[in-house]
């Protein structure tokens, strides 16, 4: 290739970064929606991969209370999660399927729904420790 | 798992990628006689497919079951602290701290000849550009991202406020590996180049550039390196399986040196 000129060298600079800029205003509201459905993140190229990927297998276990039901459980394996009905904030829940957070769990209310390996279950304030 | 939705998403991302970084392969390349169906990019194709079809679940498992394991040893006293604090201070703490330790992390796959055996499967590509950023050993990468989110999960840091910052990171990660020469002057102290990167890639190990993109840490440990060309070779002295499931497999089988050390034991014992 002979040397490019000054046009070509601008459009494709421009080019480049209008597409990143782009890239990164797209991932932060997609990305961002995953992580704080998840609230576990990465930052490798790996993870980036543009509209749905492998992650929606584990987002699937986190939706609103009202859809659990036809909604599918956590992976085998996976930690168990649960999110607050409503907040749709990603709690992760103790062996004994105690909820504990450290800013969300304030809000939480007896008689809340949360969500734990797909089950729908009521919370009870005595089981809440903060 | 929905399958299609997976292999759209790989589909779109690649297209992507080559929207990106095609012209300026082109328009500003690193080595201008690197053609773009170049030696072994099959390879590196499978490594991109096998990243967003195999391995990104597993990744993804992996890094869940560490934070399930650090929710449940990490004080809450400790983390309603780091809560308290104000937003940007929580995201210079991470941003900092995962450049700290992914620095370091990064250092050892180059010192511990354990780690090595995985983080040789990344440096074995002789040739680079955006699809070989993707070759990589699943082992090692979870490694990767496990050390890099590893600030935010102890401190409770809730990785959504930095995301447009993940975003750019990670397509910077691709950047730096590809065949581009722009240099840009004192801002590659900043974001890191691929002039940079190129030479942590040299074929003579332990060039320097250790950072995962920003070099102020290179710089910082003197290890920052920035020749006014680019390295006569890529890849690595050892002998690597030119397929991807051989180079799958290679770190994890024992070496004909480890039969023969082990045999060795055996031999003593009788
Ligand atoms: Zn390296």
């Amino acid at each position: 290739m002979k040397t490019p000129n000054l046009f070509l060298k601008i459009a494709t600079i421009s080019l480049f970064v209008f597409l990143i800029a782009g890239f990164v205003a797209y991932r932060s509201g997609v990305f961002g929606e995953f992580l704080s459905a998840n609230t576990i993140a990465t930052a490798r190229p790996s993870m980036m991969s543009l509209g749905s990927s492998p992650s929606d297998s584990l987002k699937q276990t986190v939706k609103k209370a009202d859809s659990t039901a036809t909604s599918k459980p956590n992976l085998p394996g996976i930690p168990e999660s649960g999110v607050i009905h409503g907040m749709e904030r990603n709690m992760t829940s103790s062996k004994s399927g105690v909820v504990f957070s450290t800013k969300d769990i304030e809000a939480l209310k007896k008689g809340d729904t949360i969500i734990i390996s797909g089950k729908k279950q009521v919370v009870d304030s005595a089981k809440i420790r903060n | 798992m929905d399958i299609t939705n997976t292999i759209e998403a790989a589909g779109i991302s690649l297209l992507f990628l080559v929207l990106v970084f095609f012209p300026m392969e082109k328009v500003f390349p690193a080595r201008a006689e690197q053609k773009f169906f170049r030696k072994h990019w099959l390879l590196d194709l499978c490594f991109f497919l096998g990243q967003y079809l195999l391995w990104n679940g597993f990744v993804l498992w992996a890094l869940s079951y560490v934070n399930f394991w650090l929710s449940g040893i990490i004080p809450h006293d400790f983390r309603n602290m780091i809560a308290s604090e104000s937003w940007w201070a929580q995201a210079i703490e991470v941003i900092l701290l995962s450049d700290f330790l992914i620095y370091w992390a990064h250092r050892l796959q180059h010192r511990s000849a354990f780690l090595w055996r995985f983080h040789k499967v990344h440096h074995s590509a002789e040739h680079l550009d955006f699809l070989a950023a993707h070759r990589e050993h699943p082992l090692d990468t979870i490694y990767t991202v496990g050390i890099i989110n590893l600030p935010a999960l102890i401190l409770g840091f809730p990785l959504e406020a930095i995301a447009g910052f993940i975003a750019f990171r990670g397509i910077w990660a691709i950047y730096i590996h590809s065949n581009v020469r722009l240099p840009i002057g004192p801002l590659r102290m900043l974001i890191g180049a691929p002039e940079l990167h190129h030479w942590h890639h040299d074929v003579k190990r332990d060039a320097g550039n250790y950072a995962n993109i920003s070099p102020i840490m290179d710089i910082i440990f003197g290890t920052y390196t920035c020749p006014d060309h680019e390295p006569e070779a890529f890849g690595i002295k050892e002998k690597l399986p030119n397929n991807y499931v051989g180079q799958l497999l290679q770190p994890v089988l024992p070496t004909p040196k480890d039969r023969n050390v082990k045999l060795a034991n055996v031999k003593l014992k009788m």
